[in-house]
């Protein structure tokens, strides 16, 4: 009958995207995913069916990438200081005080700089969606809080990734690695003094019962890449791409917005939680950028080429204000 | 579809006698064929993954540690301090075996060796005080359930890695329910021995004889000291504190009690890694099967239907128990944890249970498991090393079942049992 | 030449396990050792470790499947008479072949595409083979090993359930590795 076969031809043009990522469901990346998906949906009229798969059901970001790669899923999202191993041009993010807020940042990730980023990941059958957010990171620990280059000498921290780990180690810090999941029993433990992630991290992850001090050194910008599988992007209809890659600029700005709220409530949150807050003033930041930047700065260009490094701190100066 | 495919070709595999792991990669290759959630590459990507896992890196470890201590004399020198305390006690060795189960559990990993440690030893000393055979047989297969239940546990870092709980948190939260199911034993074994005239030893101790019984077994009673103390204190992860039993275990066995060769060392690490592989071996199969349940939304579809007949928390509760004691009573424990906890977990958080507390209630069902015939590696294990005939074991164990199931039931519903050690001493649950 | 073929049947996994088992004990022993006296350790301890552990695991399993221990539900396929046991018992073989074959034709696809995109491990720098090749490895010395079984069971058929079905591969050397102690009874 004509019902079946309209069905039929629905259920054959129906889209579906699998995504999956690391964070987990509280955090604004969720959140906006999950808009992103509500409002896919809709203006579809159902016709692309979104998953999420958050808090790494589908496995850590580099194996996220191997499916992404195959097309077991469609999309990701991962900050790009995990895929330096296999895109070594990502190391460049790696430098310590890019920039100088998160504005600084969204201008030079959303202009040439950002665009020219996502090249590398094309001959991986790869296509770059955008940028989202996790945060400038900063310095929490249960020994002192860190107002100058000195007070991190000696403090214990994780270490996640080899430019980290000697940058910290320039810095006086002695590192311990380990996983994300084994930072919280660690802390609580005293196997490690401190740790340093972004705000809202600190949050979610509940450091704040482990920890007295939270120092905000804002030593480096967390980016949250968004990519998609490229023969997947190249199926969809223009009419198709098109919404998907507007609702994707949308559900950008709205995790940078709820990113931006977040961290503001966290931060007046923290001192009801027994969190000492601290701002650290901009020379001594500066001071711990040339140590930790000297430290892995030839590390850095051997990894992403000169020509990258050259071309990003142009345009982060062009683009500072 | 899927799940049909999925669990309906596993359980036809499961009875043809596929082994488990095979039997879920063969279910999980067949649903990818059929229905293609996931591409194969995909699902052997995570298999491999599956088993790059620091904390199950604890599982030979600990294995080998409770192995060479077993091996090394640390039980019985556990025991002889046991007996000086409870022996004179009415059904006194049956009391000292089920405390030295208790202490043996804090060194070993599973239950089956700890049945094989203390069962060689006090069995026969049991018997030779005209206790009955099959009561003998079945309280040292039953506290030697304890041994999965008190840390360190194989099950439970088995069941952290499934669920994304911390392992520390697990072996805090398993001390309570450990203590408890001790005690229910010993009183029972203690009304039991009053109704059949076991008496305690008559032996008395001079002051002497107790200082040179405590000292020779310092270093065995240091051993739960150095795990349990070093993961609580904060100076190790629950696998660096196996690695360093290991090493204690080896220092202690061969150089100090000196009964276990260094000739012998090569045949016993060796030995607990193959004791383990059939285990990791579904683990990680498992963790493929577990990304076809994940990619198809199977769990939270399982959790729904489950809801939508009932939301009642008790009745749920009881029905979960009730599964998992089937479960229990015909597959092996972890190969059962590894694959329900994805399942059952979405059901129980949902009803506002901690994770963790679940991960006990787990275990304890699982642990009985282990003494429900027709397969119990605990009933196994005791008829190994006694001359017990299993049929005359299987009848035995009834009453002991019966006590471990009130114990099940008071975990199952009084979640302070085991989330308040936890936290007193600060630790995350 | 056969004897050194016997030799390597009965003590390949085991001597690597063995040493394997050990590394990875003295590794995380050392590391704990660092932290305390030294205040310090390896950044790659943790990693190493961890790819030691899943090619320990491989061997381990391989092994495994050379006698036979793997977990498997038998009891209600025990009630048939044994002529048809053992007719299952083959086909449980073959099936654990064809699962075998499929996993090790889509590890060796793996391990391609780790080459042909360089993706490496995190703390060292070492291509990510140093893991998908534990299962690639691994799997193929599961086939060996299954072969192995399954010609036993066709030149045994008409031997002893027990001779045929070959438990903890008792009859096909289990208890003659190289570093077994003599004297004591083995579990
Ligand atoms: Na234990
Ligand atoms: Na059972």
């Amino acid at each position: 009958s004509q019902e079946t076969d309209g069905k039929e031809t629905t259920s054959a043009k129906k889209i579906e995207i699998n995504i999956g990522h690391e964070s987990n469901v509280q955090t604004p990346c969720h959140k906006a995913l999950l808009e992103f998906e509500k409002s896919v949906e809709e203006k579809s009229d159902g016709r692309i069916d979104i998953k999420i798969f958050p808090a790494s059901q589908l496995g850590k970001a580099m194996d996220m990438m191997e499916q992404v790669r195959r097309g077991d899923i469609q999309m990701s999202l991962g900050a790009t200081t995990l895929f330096t191993q296999t895109i070594p041009e990502f190391a460049v993010w790696d430098s310590f005080y890019l920039f100088d807020d998160e504005a600084h940042a969204h201008r030079v990730l959303d202009g040439k700089a950002g665009k020219e980023l996502l090249k590398p990941l094309e001959p991986m059958g790869l296509t770059g969606l955008g940028y989202m957010e996790i945060g400038f990171r900063n310095f929490s620990n249960s020994k002192q809080p860190i107002k100058t280059a000195e007070d991190v000498q000696g403090i214990k921290i994780r270490g996640y990734n080899p430019i980290q780990i000697k940058a910290w180690e320039a810095a006086g810090a002695t590192l311990t690695n380990l996983s994300w999941t084994e930072v919280f029993t660690s802390l609580q433990q005293n196997l490690i003094d401190g740790q340093e992630c972004a705000t809202t991290s600190f949050y979610t992850a509940k450091f704040y019962e482990a920890q007295k001090y939270w120092s905000l050194t804002k030593h480096i910008y967390t980016n949250y890449l968004w990519y998609a599988n490229t023969k997947f992007m190249d199926s969809l209809s223009d009419e198709d791409r098109g919404l998907i890659e507007e609702e994707i600029e949308a559900a950008i700005k709205l995790e940078r917005d709820l990113m931006k709220k977040q961290e503001e409530e966290t931060l007046a949150q923290l001192p009801d939680l027994g969190i000492e807050v601290n701002e650290v003033p901009l020379e001594e930041r500066k001071k711990m950028a040339e140590l930790m930047n000297a430290a892995v700065k030839e590390d850095i260009i051997s990894k992403c080429g000169q020509e990258i490094y050259n071309m990003v701190m142009k345009e982060v100066e062009a683009e500072r204000k | 579809m899927t799940v049909t495919l999925l669990f309906g070709s596993f359980i036809f595999f499961l009875i043809l006698s596929v082994p488990i792991a095979i039997a879920i990669g063969l279910a999980s290759i067949l649903t990818i064929f059929v229905v293609q959630p996931i591409s194969i590459e995909c699902f052997t990507q995570t298999m491999i993954q599956g088993l790059n896992s620091f904390p199950l890196m604890a599982v030979p470890l600990f294995t080998f540690a409770g192995d060479i201590m077993g091996r090394g004399g640390i039980s019985k020198r556990l025991l002889n301090v046991a007996a000086v305390f409870f022996g004179r006690w009415t059904g006194g060795l049956g009391v000292v075996s089920i405390v030295t189960c208790l202490f043996f559990a804090a060194i070993s990993g599973t239950g089956s060796a700890t049945v094989a440690a203390i069962g060689v030893i006090m069995i026969p000393a049991m018997l030779a005080k005209n206790y009955n055979k099959s009561f003998a047989g079945a309280l040292v297969a039953t506290a030697g359930t304890v041994g999965t239940i008190i840390p360190p546990s194989i099950c439970m870092v088995i069941y952290a890695v499934s669920a994304g709980v911390s392992v520390t948190g697990m072996f805090t939260a398993g001390i309570g329910p450990g203590l408890l199911v001790g005690l229910a034993l010993i009183i029972y074994s203690i009304i039991y021995s009053i109704k059949h005239g076991y008496k305690g030893d008559d032996r008395r101790y001079t002051f002497k004889e107790i200082v040179s019984i405590f000292i020779d077994a310092i270093p065995a009673l240091l051993v739960p000291v150095i795990i349990l103390g070093g993961i609580y204190g904060g100076l190790f992860t629950p696998t660096e504190a196996a690695a360093v039993a290991c090493v204690y275990g080896i220092f202690v066995s061969v150089f100090i009690y000196k009964e276990v060769k260094i000739s012998e060392l090569p045949f016993i690490g060796f030995n607990a890694c193959l004791l383990c592989a059939a285990v990791l071996v579904i683990i990680g199969i498992s963790s493929g099967f577990g990304r076809i349940l994940t990619i198809t939304q199977v769990p939270i579809t399982i959790a729904n239907f489950i809801l939508s007949i009932t939301s009642n928390k008790i009745l749920i509760l009881l029905l979960i128990n009730i599964l998992l004691l089937l479960v229990g009573t015909f597959m092996e424990t972890n190969a059962a944890i590894i694959i329900l906890v994805p399942i059952l977990l979405p059901v129980v958080t949902s009803l506002g249970m901690n994770p963790i507390q679940f991960g006990l209630v787990m275990v304890l069902n699982l642990a009985i498991g282990f003494i429900t015939p027709p397969l119990g590696a605990n009933l196994f294990m005791a008829c190994q090393i006694s001359d017990i005939k299993f049929d005359d074991l299987a009848k035995a164990i009834m009453p002991w079942i019966v006590v471990m199931i009130i114990v099940l039931l008071l975990v199952t519903f009084i979640p302070e049992i085991t989330l308040t050690l936890p936290r007193i001493l600060n630790i995350p649950v | 030449m056969k004897k050194v073929f016997a030799w390597v049947d009965k003590n390949f996994e085991p001597v690597l396990m063995t040493v394997l088992f050990y590394s990875m004990t003295i590794l995380v022993t050392l590391q704990v050792v660092l932290r305390f006296v030294f205040n310090s350790g390896f950044s790659w301890g943790e990693e190493v470790s961890r790819f030691i552990f899943v090619w320990l695991m491989y061997f381990s399993i391989s092994y495994t499947t050379r006698n036979h221990r793997h977990i498997k539900v038998s009891f209600l396929v025990n009630k048939f008479n044994e002529k048809v046991q053992k007719i299952i018992m083959l086909i449980v073989d073959f099936l654990f072949l064809i699962f075998s074959s499929v996993i090790f034709i889509s590890a060796i696809k793996i391990c391609q595409s780790v080459i042909e995109y360089n993706d490496r491990a995190v703390t060292i720098d070492v291509s990510m083979n140093i893991i998908y090749g534990a299962g690639f490895i691994g799997f193929a010395l599961m086939i060996i090993r299954l072969i192995q079984g399954i010609l036993w069971k066709f030149k045994n058929f008409s031997r002893s359930l027990e001779y045929f079905e070959n438990y903890t591969g008792i009859y096909t050397g289990a208890k003659e590795i190289c570093f077994m102690p003599r004297e004591k009874e083995v579990k």
